[in-house]
């Protein structure tokens, strides 16, 4: 039976923070209350709405698009009625989003054809009455009778609404709450006109019918108006990125370029890369790829470090493009994985940048391809569990130390639908009484799961397109000010837009720097395209005996601890590595390193022997799961393919599904059901995330690089590491593995040191960005002047070159960058002479120079500042304030200052450097946490691997679950402990079981000395 | 003449108050907090100190350091009468004693050497008598000022006296450490030890104009503090009369309406006071701490009329309340205080129809009294402060 009324204003929670009801909960509640159709309206975009058309596609809604366009001024809800009347619409929302001054009055285009208008603002519809398509929206409620009347008088025709945005009454309070969170309001002052009444939810026909007893025209019209719209919305098309050039013929332009890239990469070319070519090339041209290659490697060509990666590394035609710069034919790399005549979906080619080149490349790029042409993909920002607590606990007023102490017991990957389960089962919030309102903020939290809250820019999806972005989607600005598109990358995906990711990536800054500090100081030129270290003796032996820190890709502790355990040092092993290190494959890994090391296996089936034979048949990359799908089961590309997509997105229906067909397929084969067993076990390994053999080749290609660079040129290399703000470890960490290196780290200083750290032979120079708590533009005004003028002499010189605020001085002087222009002062006589001279006498001659420059000379210096004579700091004294100014101690390892401390410790303390000579015994250590690890049991319980380093080097310790348990509320950052634990070897890897831990109370929070006296008692003022 | 101030300081006055109610608590760790799940410890005796336990942790907290924790709710006015009756009992030595503090306490001995004797003996009968009458230790310090007789007796245990004669300020205070100048807190302290001075005689030693250009005119304040120069006369203490309304919320409140009605019944509950004894207020301040310890305050004047009639005080007080509440963070404590009163006397209005509607709300407030006089004071209640009315605004929130 047809519906006597559609619901045509319907928000879902992509009306940001105004809508709770996913576009999928929408839709059923449509099918369950017996609507076949509604229109989606979310406020000025289409956020939601590839998601929408697939929920909708799954309950058999036929899907109308439209959009609820707000200004400060007008309001109305826009239906689209024909695929031209979408794009009119999504024109309509990116002028909305980047035009100050929009207006639909002025703006709504002129026809009545493709695009409805709804309203309730009689001045809107009588200025737009003659020229579109307009509608009285008449909103259930006491205003309903008054829209009715107004309708009538204007003679134009009602539409009965119920301006939904919640799917279920008892929503409202959700409602409410986001309208809180985005207000930066408490529930009891959000103004009226913020939130919508408690009846706007997804409403049935006769609830509907109710509410409108006299005017059956109003409840007919939406029907009407439904009837109207088109609802056989398909995005499968596909939009490629689009090429521009002189010369049409696009292939030959891409074959010329291959034919160079031959000359180029191999000298001459032979009949295996002629095969190969062919065969790529063929396949490029049935997807439809020949533009987007031709666009990457234009954009490549920009920038000339950079690493293609992901699965487009296999491709030749990326290596001869110079996208990609591992040889795929020399490493066995399978173009299969990349593009196949049966993969429907379309892979996109990534490519890394350093970091702090990515914004001018787009910026570049976006001049030169047009900015209608391009736009980024954007990311859906909604709550992780520790924003959805902090934020529900605001609107509960709770003070802010409060609401920390629970959000940092929750770790940072809490899902907010998890929160309850952590709360209630982790060690961490073991006696930690959660009193009211708590446990109602934690409910209330968990509901804001799924809900997104902003747009932000996608890490490096871009979309090229060949005529305009606005056509199939709206653009916005982001508050960066760059523009992107409304969806993310998955819904990007679905629409059929290719996106090109262009990531930023340190290590490759921090290539890049040493590169250029190397030719400063050494005056040698390195290439980084050429610079292929593969068998470099001195590159292979840091790897092998995992001194990676610093090192791209290989640096984690888990790494480390891998090559020291295989004593590997070669590409071909550095490859699987990288690819085996997953968080689920642990037992896989030690399987690995057993076989490595001689004890002999038998594969898993005979017919996987050749398949696995690289990785001593241990399935270890993405398409080796392809492949013995293939062979076992007998699955086609196209299914076994899908079987890998499934398994790294962690989908538990569909993977029973897919477990389901693997069986019956192997079984049909005759496999045996213990064999179908092992391998399914090792498949679910790959569940979260893993990789493909060409992504692990080319990273580790620049890892090569990196580490030939950390083994050839040690500090210009960390000093690199530090300046690009590491990656695995804190600053500090760094700069202590660059002194257990030999190399000597001298504090900053106010002519030597840069903004950068800077290498030099055996010397680290601490540059100005580690200085905490200045104003960046302070410590650049100072470069400047050093620049233009030369060093300074004195600090009477530098006191008047330089313009300094008072409260950056102190900083300067007790970082001790002004120490070598002090002469005979000591720092605090500095401090005095610095601290007088901006008070008094500095602050007016500053004055009097920005006014009259000329003045300075003849009157610069006025009265004179007599520096008493002030004791030097101690060496503890120094220390702390290093801590205050650069953040950590410089001039010692931090636990060289709590020696008086552990003086008094009774046992004996094992330096970390000779943990090898105790092996199987319990011993005592010092240790300063650098990384730790949270993991959690087969069993579920939580238990962490912590790394911890003393004077002497690094060591891994673990603490199991009980000791976990026991623990983990002392465990913090940046402080000393003594660790009690048996030491364990492992293949030559030497790690410490921990079964005690204890604080090293820190220098300011020793007992206090008067504990048995009566208190001092604060003093009277006089 | 010289002069001659001994000042006596009772440390832990209040929980020693309390053990010499309760003599069996002296060998037991005991805590002044009050009742409830977020209590904070007020004052802590000798052996929970030892436990760790210190002034201002929350009472769950000290639980957990010290099991055997006893603890007992601050008894303010009980605190308040043995204050007084100290006051007076060392008024009986000087006319001039100043109750700075609770436990703290000066008596200005200047000129009265003829009278009781040599200083340091009358200071030594002090202590006796605060002893025998109150069975309280104090530590004292004698000195010429009152500055130096407070560093003075913080350096002594109790029962101790210290006396620094004239001459011998510089050396007294050159070791001690800046910290125990009063009006020298952590900001200051740690400032001049970036200069590393952490003497009070390093201080003392600068020359003042160098001290002017780093410190500006708080550089001759510190240096007046460090060398013991202290003109400050001692001040007997006189007491303006105040009401004083406190609320304390049992959980953190946010909800505006609620908060209005807790102001409500305290607006009520002073207005009450306010006729029973006949006075009106000119002034009003209002006390607001949140939950995160900040306090914000504010106070204006009150038409002397306003007291007559609770709604119309309520009026009055309502558009400060909502000026200071503008954070998003709970409440945790209001307080009401009123000074400034006068006798209500009113001159009669030439034109009495004007104030027609006025005199009803008095009649309705006068019977509203009435009232609560014969029947008690919830006998009446207004409509916004009604329990039922309260759990109705609580669902309506909640849903």
């Amino acid at each position: 039976m047809p519906s006597s009324f559609v619901h045509l204003h319907v928000h879902s929670s992509y009306s940001l923070m105004r809508g709770v009801s996913s576009p999928e909960t929408l839709c059923r509640k449509a099918k369950e209350v017996g609507f076949d159709t509604f229109a989606l309206t979310d406020t000025n975009g289409f956020y939601g709405l590839i998601h929408f058309l697939e929920a909708a596609r799954r309950y058999g809604i036929r899907p109308i698009l439209g959009a609820h366009l707000q200004t400060k001024t007008e309001e109305a809800v826009i239906l689209a009625k024909t695929p031209l009347g979408y794009e009119f619409l999504s024109d309509l929302i990116t002028r909305r989003h980047l035009q100050e001054s929009f207006s639909l009055i002025h703006q709504f285009p002129n026809n009545r054809l493709h695009l409805a208008l709804l309203s309730s603002d009689p001045h809107l519809l009588t200025a737009l009455s003659s020229h579109a398509d307009c509608w009285m929206e008449v909103v259930a409620g006491p205003a309903s009778r008054k829209s009715l009347k107004i309708a009538n008088s204007l003679k134009i025709p009602p539409v009965a609404s119920n301006a939904v945005y919640f799917a279920h009454p008892d929503d409202y309070s959700l409602h409410r709450l986001v309208r809180a969170i985005d207000l930066n309001r408490t529930l009891s002052d959000l103004p009226s006109n913020e939130v919508v009444e408690p009846q706007r939810w997804f409403k049935t026909t006769q609830q509907m019918i109710r509410h409108f007893p006299s005017s059956w025209e109003a409840l007919a019209n939406s029907v009407k108006l439904a009837r109207q719209c088109h609802t056989a919305w398909d995005h499968s098309r596909t939009v490629f990125p689009y090429y521009r050039d002189r010369q049409d013929d696009h292939f030959s332009l891409l074959l010329n370029q291959c034919r160079d890239g031959i000359r180029w990469r191999y000298g001459r070319t032979n009949e295996t890369i002629e095969r190969r070519l062919a065969e790529e090339l063929d396949l490029i041209v049935a997807k439809g790829y020949v533009d987007y290659f031709l666009v990457v490697a234009d954009i490549v060509r920009r920038r000339p470090i950079h690493c293609g990666r992901g699965s487009a590394a296999a491709s030749l035609v990326s290596y001869l493009l110079g996208i990609t710069h591992v040889d795929p034919i020399r490493h066995n790399l399978l173009f299969g994985r990349f593009l196949n005549p049966q993969r429907r979906d379309h892979p996109d080619i990534d490519v890394d940048f350093p970091w702090d080149e990515r914004d001018d490349l787009f910026d570049e790029l976006l001049s030169h391809y047009g900015p209608q042409r391009m736009a980024s993909v954007a990311n859906h920002v909604g709550f992780g569990g520790r924003a959805a607590v902090r934020e529900v606990a605001k609107v509960y007023g709770i003070p802010a130390g409060e609401i920390k102490e629970v959000t940092r017991r929750m770790g940072s990957w809490t899902h907010p639908g998890r929160i309850r389960e952590r709360v209630e089962s982790h060690p961490k919030f073991r006696a930690f009484a959660l009193d009211p309102p708590w446990p109602e903020i934690l409910a209330l939290a968990t509901r804001l799961e799924s809900i997104p809250r902003h747009l932000a820019v996608h890490c490096g999806g871009v979309i090229l397109v060949p005529d305009r972005v606005t056509r199939y989607v709206p653009v916005e600005r982001s508050a960066k000010g760059n523009n992107i598109i409304q969806w993310e990358k998955d819904q990007t995906e679905q629409a059929g837009l290719v996106k090109i990711d262009l990531l930023g990536n340190r290590s490759l800054a921090v290539i890049r720097d040493t590169l250029a500090a190397v030719q400063r100081n050494t005056g040698r030129v390195l290439d980084y395209a050429s610079l292929n270290p593969l068998d470099d003796p001195a590159t292979l032996e840091l790897i092998r005996r995992g001194d990676t820190m610093g090192v791209f890709y290989v640096e984690s502790p888990a790494m480390r601890q891998l090559q020291q355990k295989t004593r590997r040092g070669d590409f071909e092993h550095l490859v699987i590595h990288s690819s085996i290190i997953r968080p689920a494959a642990n037992r896989y890994i030690q399987e690995y390193i057993r076989r490595l090391h001689g004890v002999p296996y038998q594969p898993l089936h005979p017919d996987l022997r050749e398949t696995l034979a690289e990785t001593y048949g241990i399935l270890v990359y993405q398409e080796q799961v392809v492949q013995a799908a293939m062979i076992l089961a007998g699955f086609d590309w196209a299914e076994a393919d899908g079987l890998r997509k499934v398994l790294s997105k962690k989908s538990t229906q569909q993977l029973s599904h897919y477990h389901q067909c693997f069986r019956d397929g192997c079984l049909r084969r005759g496999v045996s059901k213990e064999v179908v067993d092992s391998i399914w076990e090792m498949f679910t390994s790959f569940a979260g995330y893993s990789f493909c053999k060409p992504h692990s080749a080319s990273y580790a290609l620049v890892s090569f690089k990196a580490a030939y660079l950390k083994a050839h040129y040690p500090a210009e290399f960390m000093a690199a590491v530090i300046s690009n703000g590491g990656g695995y470890y804190s600053t500090f960490a760094y700069v202590s593995e660059a002194r257990r290196m030999g190399i000597t780290v001298l504090g900053p200083d106010i002519n030597q040191s840069e903004w950068t750290y800077g290498g030099r032979e055996q010397t680290i120079r601490v540059g100005f960005q580690q200085l905490q708590n200045v104003h960046r533009g302070a410590l650049e005004d100072i470069l400047c002047e050093r620049e233009r003028n030369g060093p300074f002499e004195s600090l009477e010189d530098f006191l008047l070159r330089v313009a300094l605020s008072p409260a950056d001085a102190p900083v300067l002087v007790k970082s001790g960058v002004l120490d070598c222009l002090a002469g005979t002062f000591n720092r605090p006589q500095i401090l005095w002479l610095v601290e007088a001279r901006l008070n008094s006498h500095g602050r007016s001659s500053r004055s009097s120079m920005a006014d009259k420059p000329c003045q300075l000379n003849l009157f610069g210096r006025r009265g004179k500042i007599r520096v008493p004579s002030l004791p030097d700091l101690t060496a503890q004294q120094k220390w702390r304030q290093e801590i205050e100014t650069l953040g950590f101690v410089l001039s010692v390892h931090p636990l060289q200052t709590l020696k008086p401390a552990i003086r008094a410790f009774p046992c004996p303390i094992v330096p970390a450097s000779d943990l090898a000579q105790h092996i199987g015994q319990k011993v005592w250590m010092l240790g300063w946490p650098i990384t730790r690890k949270e993991v959690v049991t087969k069993e579920g319980e939580p238990m962490e691997f912590v790394s911890f380093e003393d004077q002497t080097a690094i060591y891994e310790a673990v603490f199991f679950p009980d000791t976990f348990r026991r623990f983990c509320q002392d465990l913090d950052h940046n402080r000393a402990y003594l660790l009690h634990g048996r030491v364990e070897n492992e293949f030559d890897a030497v790690s410490l079981t921990v079964s005690q831990l204890r604080r090293i109370a820190l220098n300011g929070e020793q007992p206090n000395p008067l504990k048995n006296q009566p208190s001092i008692s604060p003093p009277v003022r006089l | 003449m010289e002069r001659c101030i001994a000042h006596l300081d009772v440390p832990d006055f209040y929980v020693t108050l309390e053990e010499l109610r309760r003599p069996e608590w002296i060998k037991r760790p005991l805590a002044l907090a009050e009742n409830g799940p977020r209590a904070v410890v007020q004052g802590v005796n000798g052996m929970a100190r030892r436990e760790g336990i210190r002034e201002g942790m929350p009472l769950s907290r000290a639980r957990r350091f010290c099991r055997r924790l006893v603890t007992v709710a601050p008894d303010l006015s009980f605190y308040r009468t043995r204050h007084q009756h100290i006051l007076e009992s060392l008024g009986y030595f000087s006319p001039l004693v100043e109750g700075a503090l609770p436990g703290r306490y000066f008596v200005d001995l200047t000129g009265t050497r003829r009278l009781w004797g040599p200083a340091p003996d009358v200071a030594c009968r002090l202590e006796h008598r605060l002893a025998a009458q109150n069975g309280l230790h104090a530590r004292i310090g004698l000195a010429a000022n009152k500055l130096i007789s407070q560093v003075a007796a913080n350096c002594i245990p109790p029962g101790d006296l210290s006396c620094i004669f004239p001459g011998g300020e510089t050396f007294f205070f050159a070791p001690l450490p800046v910290t125990f100048l009063p009006g020298v807190g952590f900001k200051t302290a740690s400032r001049l030890a970036d200069f590393n001075i952490r003497r009070i005689g390093q201080l003392a030693h600068l020359p003042a104009k160098s001290l002017y250009q780093v410190f500006g005119e708080a550089g001759s304040r510190l240096l007046r503090l460090a060398r013991g120069i202290d003109s400050t006369p001692i001040l007997p203490f006189r007491e303006t009369p105040r009401l004083k309304v406190i609320h304390n919320l049992e959980r953190d409140e946010i909800d505006r309406e609620r908060l209005e009605a807790i102001l409500f019944q305290q607006v009520e509950e002073a207005g009450w006071l306010l006729r029973r004894q006949n006075r009106c207020p000119g002034k009003f301040s209002l006390e607001i701490r949140h939950a995160d310890g900040r306090i914000v305050k504010s106070q204006a004047f009150l038409p002397r009329v306003a007291a007559h009639v609770d709604y119309r005080l309520f009026s009055f007080i309502l558009p400060v309340f909502k000026r200071l509440i503008q954070r998003r963070v709970a409440v945790r404590r209001m307080v009401l205080e009123f000074y400034e009163f006068s006798v209500p006397l009113r001159q009669m209005s030439l034109f009495p129809w004007e104030e027609a509607a006025t005199r009803r709300t008095e009649k309705l407030q006068q019977a509203m009294d009435h009232i609560r006089r014969r029947f008690g004071r919830r006998a009446i209640e207004w409509g916004k402060t009604h329990e039922w009315f309260q759990a109705q605004m609580n669902a309506g929130q909640r849903g």
